[in-house]
């Protein structure tokens, strides 16, 4: 019973080590005069979608970065 | 009916009692027991310990023989074959020192001082003293091997002067592949349930097949439990300089005929201090790890199936895109933990099956396997991968060995793998195209004993096929067959006080596809790189002698050697730079001489019985005869290793202590474009505490780098942005243990 259940707790831990979670970044971009634009926190497939499309404006279209690089 | 019942009774106890064997182990003189010996039975991995009245009890199957090694602390270790009766006695020269521990990576199971070629083996237990941060920083502890590493996260071995896809790492058996062509990619292998490692420094094709040409790393798991009982093993360390933790868990249990084994680990490390108090920024990482075997025998065989994921995510210090780098932006003041980009994921499945048939006099072995590496980099994005890459291989072993008589046995078999290797559409860069690699070889290899000799020589036959499957930098579709013959050939000549190896053995080794193909920036290695589609194998011979003497208190070990390597691809920048970043090509240079030492002794004197000395000096070279082509020549390096058995107090024994002092020279023999390299001292301490009723429990604690010195070795993958090693490191680990408890 002892073994069964120390086998259960060791597999439990490595599941719960190996969960991935949904990881949530601040982002920005560089605007054409060179500042730097905060856009807030996004997480997820938006945060996904901001990375792969870049921010479009009415100025134009920015590779952003989610990340303290 | 009576005299049936009493026919199958008698068939049971006879049975019954030909299943138990009693092993008796004592010392020469037959009067004295010997406690705490361990019996391993190689057939059924299988460890035994011997009672306060020197006996063990033995479960056989129906295997025509099996080997046990005998090992016992002050006696000399003794294999013996077992293969019928109810009792097993066994006598132990005492002996002080016993360097010769039985190997698995050779040809065949045999103690070192069988194999006339010079295989390292190490315990765990002896490397991992002073609670090493990774496995390159395990195996850098023996004679010839360094490491290459790249913060704490990454850190690959080098044998004699050489690493990446010159080194074919094992476990078990079972070749692990890894994308172990990038120097900035990790190794995929954690200390969890490994019970010794051995190391065959130089070309070892005939074993191996291609790609064995700078020399083979072995990782054996620890045995399982004995029969009929259940082991458990927790273990927490913690690690002062990246307040880093490392927590373990084993288990094992085993039957009569069946054994398993459960087991793993989780560590977590932030960023490592400097001397100058400041951090590495980004070299943070942590590593989960679980493994598990499952092993049975049935008539005349055993069969084990393993498998180990392992699994790292690691910072990459150093990494910059800025054309004009500031190295001190790449020391903070911060320690972090959590993970920032460029960040690397790193995850291995290893799964292998191996069985094993005994009939008289000849074995059958098969071994397959299945190992799928996924090497992922962030890079500028956090949700698209800069490179992202899924590499499977299907391997296979099939072994026959046949004992011909007494003197003479042969080892034939086949060899191959099946290799392929996956961009994910998702990745903005790909550094090496899709591609299929099929490997095949065929072996023979003899072994012939008489007397004082011994003789080994064998042959092999290796074919690699190799397929890109697109058009890669504006370089076409490839396809390339490799074919190679190797030898090995090598003899012994042992008496009571000399033993005398010399081997020549060959290797080759097909180039890669980075190596062929690259037209474009690996910025994890902070190049431009260029490729030669025209490049070709790699070959390599080595001679390679071993000087032994052997007295009641010293043995001294002298192991010359010289490799010569024809068509030795090499990479060297070209002067000129694409968007800021150097460009190195492929290059090949028709001859290369390794060539240099490993000189070590073991003195356990006798006015201080619990002393033990070791000491080592190894040195390599390069030389082209042409130009300075060869890099990453490690610095020479003398090691000694002191250690105090105690066993001061009952119940708590302050059990030993171990001084360990390093020191490297300077490396002034550097390539073109390579700078210089200065000498360091390192002084690791530490000390074990133990606590043994039922279960035993252990205190080690200690200090690496106790002079805090401040420097940067020649292969490290930080020297070229001036970061320095770990600083001062404090340790604390605490085991505890449960061996050996009936089921």
């Amino acid at each position: 019973m002892k073994i069964k259940f120390l086998t259960l707790a060791a597999f439990a831990i490595f599941a719960f080590v190996g969960c991935k979670k949904d990881e949530c970044h601040e982002c920005h971009y560089d605007a054409a005069d060179g500042s730097e634009v905060e856009l807030g926190e996004y997480c997820g497939d938006e945060l996904e979608d901001l990375e792969e499309g870049g921010y479009t404006d009415s100025t134009g279209n920015y590779e952003v970065h989610c990340h303290g690089h | 009916m009576t005299r049936g019942l009493l026919t199958l009774l008698l068939f049971v106890l006879s049975y019954a009692i030909h299943a138990q064997v009693v092993v008796d182990i004592q010392d020469s003189s037959g009067a004295t027991p010997i406690k705490n010996a361990q019996i391993f039975v190689v057939e059924l991995d299988q460890i035994l310990y011997t009672n306060s009245s020197g006996k063990a009890l033995f479960f056989p199957g129906k295997i025509s023989e099996y080997q046990l090694r005998i090992s016992a602390s002050g006696y000399e270790g003794k294999v013996i074959t077992y293969k019928e009766g109810n009792l097993i006695k066994i006598n132990l020269l005492q002996s002080h020192i016993d360097l010769h521990e039985v190997t698995l990576s050779g040809t065949t199971s045999q103690r070192q001082d069988q194999n006339p070629f010079h295989i390292e083996s190490r315990k765990m237990s002896e490397l991992t003293l002073h609670a090493p941060m990774n496995m390159g920083e395990i195996l850098a502890k023996i004679p010839g091997v360094y490491q290459s590493s790249l913060g704490n996260g990454i850190s690959k071995p080098v044998i004699r002067g050489m690493q990446g896809m010159r080194i074919v790492s094992l476990v078990n058996g079972l070749r692990i592949e890894g994308q172990q062509w990038g120097g900035d990619h990790g190794m995929g292998m954690a200390e969890l349930g490994i019970g010794s490692v051995e190391v065959i420094k130089g070309p070892s094709s005939l074993l191996y097949g291609a790609d064995a040409l700078g020399g083979v790393i072995y990782y054996n798991d620890a045995p399982f439990a004995s029969a009929k009982s259940y082991d458990i093993q927790l273990q927490s360390l913690f690690n002062s300089n990246t307040m880093g933790t490392v927590n373990r868990a084993i288990l094992k249990t085993s039957g009569q005929k069946w054994r398993l084994m459960v087991a793993g680990s989780y560590a977590n490390h932030a960023d490592f201090k400097l001397p100058n108090q400041l951090f590495a920024k980004n070299s943070r990482f942590d590593e989960s790890v679980l493994k598990a075997a499952l092993s049975f025998n049935a008539k005349r065989s055993v069969h084990h199936f393993r498998y180990t994921y392992n699994k790292t995510i690691t910072g990459i210090p150093g990494h910059s895109h800025d054309s004009i780098v500031d190295f001190s932006s790449f020391q903070v003041s911060e320690q972090k933990r959590k993970y920032e980009l460029p960040a690397q994921f790193f995850s291995n499945h290893y799964f292998s099956n191996e069985n094993k048939w005994y009939f008289k006099n000849n074995e059958l072995n098969a071994l397959f396997g299945l190992t799928s590496n996924k090497l992922i980099e962030y890079d500028e994005k956090v949700t698209i991968p800069s490179l992202s890459m899924t590499l499977n291989n299907l391997l296979y072993t099939i072994k026959w060995s046949k004992k011909w008589s007494n003197n003479l046995k042969s080892v034939s078999g086949i060899q191959g793998m099946a290799q392929s290797n996956r961009n994910a559409e998702n990745a903005s860069d790909t550094l090496i195209p899709n591609s299929n690699t099929i490997d095949n070889g065929i072996f023979s290899t003899w072994i012939f004993e008489r007397e004082k000799w011994n003789f080994q020589g064998g042959m092999r036959y290796d074919v690699r096929s190799l397929n890109s499957l697109h058009n890669f930098n504006n370089k076409s579709a490839l396809t390339r067959i490799y074919g190679g013959l190797n030898i090995s050939i090598g003899s012994i000549y042992k008496s009571s006080k000399l033993l005398l190896k010399q081997a020549i053995s060959t290797g080759f080794r097909a180039p890669h596809l980075t190596e062929l193909l690259s037209n474009g920036f690996h910025h994890g290695a902070l190049r431009f790189e260029i490729g030669d589609t025209d490049l070709k194998p790699e070959r390599a011979s080595q001679y390679d002698v071993t000087l032994e003497l052997n007295h009641e208190h010293l043995v001294l070990v002298v192991n010359p050697f010289v490799n010569y390597i024809q068509n030795y691809v090499f990479i060297q920048p070209n002067g000129s730079m694409v968007e800021g970043i150097k460009v190195f090509e492929y290059r090949q240079q028709n001859q290369v001489f390794f060539y240099g030492t490993d000189i070590g002794f073991h003195y356990h004197p006798h006015f201080a019985h619990k002393l033990h000395w070791e000491s080592s000096f190894s040195y390599v070279n390069a030389h082209t005869g042409a130009d300075s082509s060869i890099s990453l020549i490690p610095q020479p390096r003398l090691a000694n290793t002191l250690r105090l058995d105690l066993n001061l107090g009952q119940a708590i024994k302050f059990k030993d202590i171990a001084l360990t002092y390093v020191f490297c020279l300077p490396q002034n023999n550097v390539a073109y474009n390579e700078s210089q390299s200065s000498a360091y001292n390192l002084v690791d301490f530490s000390g074990t505490f133990e606590y043994s009723k039922k279960s035993r429990i252990s205190l080690n604690v200690g200090v690496k780098n106790l002079l805090n010195q401040q420097y940067i070795d020649h292969l490290s993958r930080l020297k070229n942005i001036a970061m320095y090693a770990p600083s001062r490191t404090f340790f604390i680990s605490l085991q505890w243990q449960l061996n050996n408890v009936n089921n």
